[in-house]
């Protein structure tokens, strides 16, 4: 109900959880060093390959194909018009002056948005939430960060239903939260926080005690646990890891060299 | 030999002026059940806490004794330690699941042990087979039903391989359905596995069946410790009675003291029927006293509800045509599983929720086309746990909040509050603060904070649940009262002692749809029906259809078998039903 992620038999779902986590997190980052367009919409159409690849379905994917389009031409109106790039105007109507390097940075911009979301999708569309916790932890991320991830995510459905039936008991009381104005709305939220707070207090008071039930020690310092189930890094995840590092590390060191490194925003060149 | 040894404990939680554990001693058996009773806020849970050394090693306080599992003294040994030795379980059914899914939420103790994978692997298995939950190991803990998570809790406890298991109430929040699962898990283990399990928990006639010894926890103390039958005949004779007895040996109880039964006290409904069997086959009480099905229905309706048709968004329909009358001044109960529709349908009366097709009039008026707010005047709802809406700092400011949202002047709103608040027989606690309250008060304050608002009909959803036999009375009587101030009241409930005690009509739903729409007795009397929705009725009921082809009358509470046998119980209540 909260999670992107539906149990798929695809090449792509069938990673190990760490190439699941590697995948898009390097098209991102590759996306955000590269300073050519053309790298960007490369990086854009793997992504839209590996979505395609990974079959997540449309209505899925529907929801998400609405704020695209809706960020993309709230962007592309600002970069258009308002960016202050220099260079020879492709049109001009009125007081509105397109430049050549706005529509280039525009396009760029864009590109790199769409890789943006289309990546996040593929990640949380394609890794289950078990598995997102072991690829972080397999990254090196210290366990107990990966274990309070756990705890948010099991806990999120639960604070929500929380959340939506102490609004509902309010509401059988006459508590009207659209009325009225902002600093009468505001106040009325007290009536839903302070239930809400209490009951997480209590919560956190049987999660405590039924977590050292269960033997559970956490520390920074030393992995004191063992797991019982751990994916294997088969040949193909190999492979694939290795070329997304390699492909970040080369396309890092070649921004270094031509003293691009860190451009941001919609500032590359074609 | 004793696996677990109790010494001289007291226990008192930092910043409280009194000992919670009051010099406990309790010898516990290797193999033995032993279950342990006693009214909310004795110390039952935190006795439970102290016997994997959670107490003292997480909480502060002062502690003083010995507890001694299996050899190790708890305040030297190491919770993780302990932990290989005493499995535990919790009433919160939500809270003490952690892991993503359910394998993962079996493995996470083991895990903790360091054990190795290929061993984990081999108890989850194993586990899941004693809890009979094997095909759902690859499901999140959130799609399950509350007796499916009490499972897998029971599971993940049994993982770590525990010589002694502790169930801190481990049904009182859950359905019939969730109940019976739980105590054919404890069966199993019980019989099969030979644990020595701990059970906290209200429901005596389970624990007549199973338990080995009943230990009976007051104020901090254990004030009684016997096997299932003494402890009961001992526990009928206190006055007041603190804790649930089952009805069979409350009817023996009574008819003895009125001389007419000469067994010892039957604690199981094959001992009560035996007993019953010899009575009627001796021609007593002949020609029994019969009670009559009075239907309460009226050609009023205050709720009309027709061809009501609801699905959840992207859901499949959780209500199908159903068509009821409510009528004014009556006491419904709703009745059915978890997912049967029940409070689906009793959010459409205050317009939580509004139709996908059909029609719901409330006092006259459409619902469709009103808010929750206009709604609220006519129809007040009272969820199932209180802390979903408590929040002012004083017991009488959480009753005005209500009729102040209708706006209602301070005169009034303060006439209502202490008129509800003396209904109640709760005028002394006008000054507390709410959450500082018992739980049976914080759910008695909860209600009359909707009452306040003098609604014509009120809907109380598991009105109850988790509560101990005392705050069940209280809320019954809560209940009769408000239903003589003139008010519809509409309980939604598992309990069918409940539904016996104030209903006079029951609407039972199964899979959204309308299954039964009568008078409790004539329901009652329909057991076959009633078991389509896996109901059961309260023992009582059940022992007197036994008798029914002989011309027995289908009884609802204890008193009314005894005056059927022909021996009248001072105390009963008129037969309203």
């Amino acid at each position: 109900m909260y999670s992107l992620y539906v149990k798929r038999n695809n090449f792509i779902c069938n990673l190990n959880p760490v190439t699941k986590t590697v995948i898009p997190f390097s098209l991102m980052l590759l996306g955000i060093i590269s300073s050519y367009l053309v790298v960007d919409l490369i990086i854009l159409a793997v992504s839209v390959l590996l979505l395609v690849l990974s079959r997540l379905s449309a209505a899925t994917l529907r929801p998400y194909l609405r704020t695209i389009a809706f960020l993309s031409i709230v962007f592309s109106i600002n970069w258009l018009f308002f960016s202050t790039g220099t260079g020879a105007p492709i049109f001009v109507i009125g007081w509105l002056k397109v430049t050549e390097h706005a529509l280039v940075a525009t396009l760029t911009g864009i590109t790199r948005l769409l890789i943006f979301i289309l990546t996040s999708i593929l990640y949380m569309g394609t890794i289950s939430t078990s598995e997102l916790i072991e690829g972080l932890r397999k990254l090196k991320v210290p366990y107990i960060v990966c274990f309070i991830l756990m705890m948010a995510m099991r806990f999120f459905p639960t604070l929500a239903a929380d959340l939506n039936m102490i609004k509902e008991a309010q509401m059988s009381r006459g508590t009207e939260f659209e009325k009225g104005s902002p600093i009468l709305r505001a106040k009325k939220t007290v009536a839903i926080l302070i239930p809400l707070l209490v009951l997480s207090f209590r919560r956190v008071a049987v999660i405590s005690y039924g977590l050292e039930a269960r033997a559970f020690t956490p520390s920074l310092r030393s992995l004191n646990r063992t797991f019982f189930k751990e994916s294997p890094m088969r040949p193909r995840d190999k492979v694939i890891v290795t070329v997304c590092i390699v492909a970040f590390v080369g396309m890092a060191i070649y921004e270094i060299l031509r003293g691009n490194f860190g451009v941001g925003g919609a500032g590359g060149v074609v | 030999m004793s696996i677990l040894s109790i010494k001289d404990l007291w226990y008192r939680y930092p910043g409280a002026s009194d000992w919670t554990l009051r010099g406990i001693n309790l010898e516990v058996q290797k193999g033995e059940f032993l279950a342990i009773m006693g009214q909310t806020g004795v110390g039952k849970s935190t006795l439970c806490l102290t016997l994997n050394g959670i107490i003292p090693h997480s909480t502060m306080g002062a502690f003083k004794g010995n507890v001694t599992v299996d050899g190790r003294n708890t305040r030297v040994t190491a919770i993780p330690t302990l932990a290989k030795t005493v499995g535990m379980t919790f009433q919160d059914c939500e809270s003490q699941l952690f892991g993503l899914t359910v394998e993962e939420e079996i493995a996470f103790g083991p895990e903790n042990l360091q054990i190795a994978a290929p061993e984990i692997r081999k108890r989850i298995d194993e586990a899941l087979e004693i809890v009979r939950m094997n095909e759902y190991q690859f499901r999140s803990p959130w799609e399950l039903s509350g007796g499916q998570k009490q499972r897998v809790a029971i599971a993940a406890a049994l993982a770590l391989q525990p010589q002694v298991l502790v169930m801190d109430e481990p049904t009182s929040e859950l359905d019939p359905i969730g109940k019976r699962e739980i105590f054919s898990v404890i069966e199993t283990l019980v019989e099969e596995h030979g644990i020595t399990t701990i059970l906290v928990e209200h429901e005596a006639e389970q624990i007549a069946k199973y338990a080995d010894r009943v230990a009976l926890m007051e104020n901090g103390e254990i004030v009684m410790e016997e096997p299932p039958r003494p402890f009961f005949s001992k526990t009928l004779e206190q006055e007041p009675r603190r804790i649930r007895c089952p009805q069979v040996s409350e009817m023996a109880y009574k008819l003895r003291r009125s001389g007419n039964w000469n067994w010892e006290i039957p604690i199981t409904l094959e001992e009560g029927t035996k007993r019953v069997d010899e009575i009627l086959s001796s021609g007593a009480g002949r020609p029994y006293k019969q009670y009559p099905v009075l239907d309460s229905q009226k050609p009023s309706a205050v709720i009309e509800v027709r061809d009501l048709h609801y699905s959840y968004p992207n859901g499949p329909e959780a209500l199908s045509g159903i068509s009821l009358k409510i009528s004014s001044g009556d006491i419904v109960a709703i009745i059915g599983q978890n997912g049967s529709g029940k409070t689906t349908l009793v959010k459409h009366f205050n317009g939580l929720l509004k139709p996908t097709k059909g029609s719901i009039t409330v006092a006259g008026v459409d619902a469709k086309n009103r808010t929750v707010a206009e709604l609220s005047r006519s129809v007040g709802y009272a969820f199932q746990n209180p802390d979903h809406q408590i929040f002012c700092q004083t017991v009488e400011e959480e009753l005005s909040f209500g009729p102040r949202n209708l706006g209602l002047s301070e005169d009034v709103v303060k006439r209502r509050v202490t008129e509800v608040l003396q209904l109640m027989g709760l005028s002394h606690l006008r000054s507390e603060h709410p959450l500082s309250l018992g739980k049976g008060e914080r759910k008695l304050v909860a209600l009359c904070s909707v009452l306040t608002m003098d609604p014509e009909v009120l809907v109380l959803d598991e009105p109850t649940t988790g509560q101990d036999y005392t705050n069940t009375q209280r809320i019954a009587e809560a209940i009769k009262r408000i239903h003589n101030e003139g008010k519809t009241v509409v309980v939604v409930t598992h309990s069918m002692e409940l539904v016996a005690a104030v209903a006079k009509r029951i609407i039972v739903l199964s899979q959204g749809k309308l299954l039964l729409d009568a008078p409790t007795r004539q329901a009652f009397g329909m057991p076959e029906i009633l078991s389509k929705s896996f109901i059961e009725p309260p023992q009582i009921v059940t022992l007197s259809s036994i008798f029914k082809e002989r011309g027995f009358p289908t009884c609802l509470e204890v008193d009314e078998v005894c005056e059927a046998l022909g021996h009248p119980i001072l105390s009963t209540r008129p037969a309203n039903q």
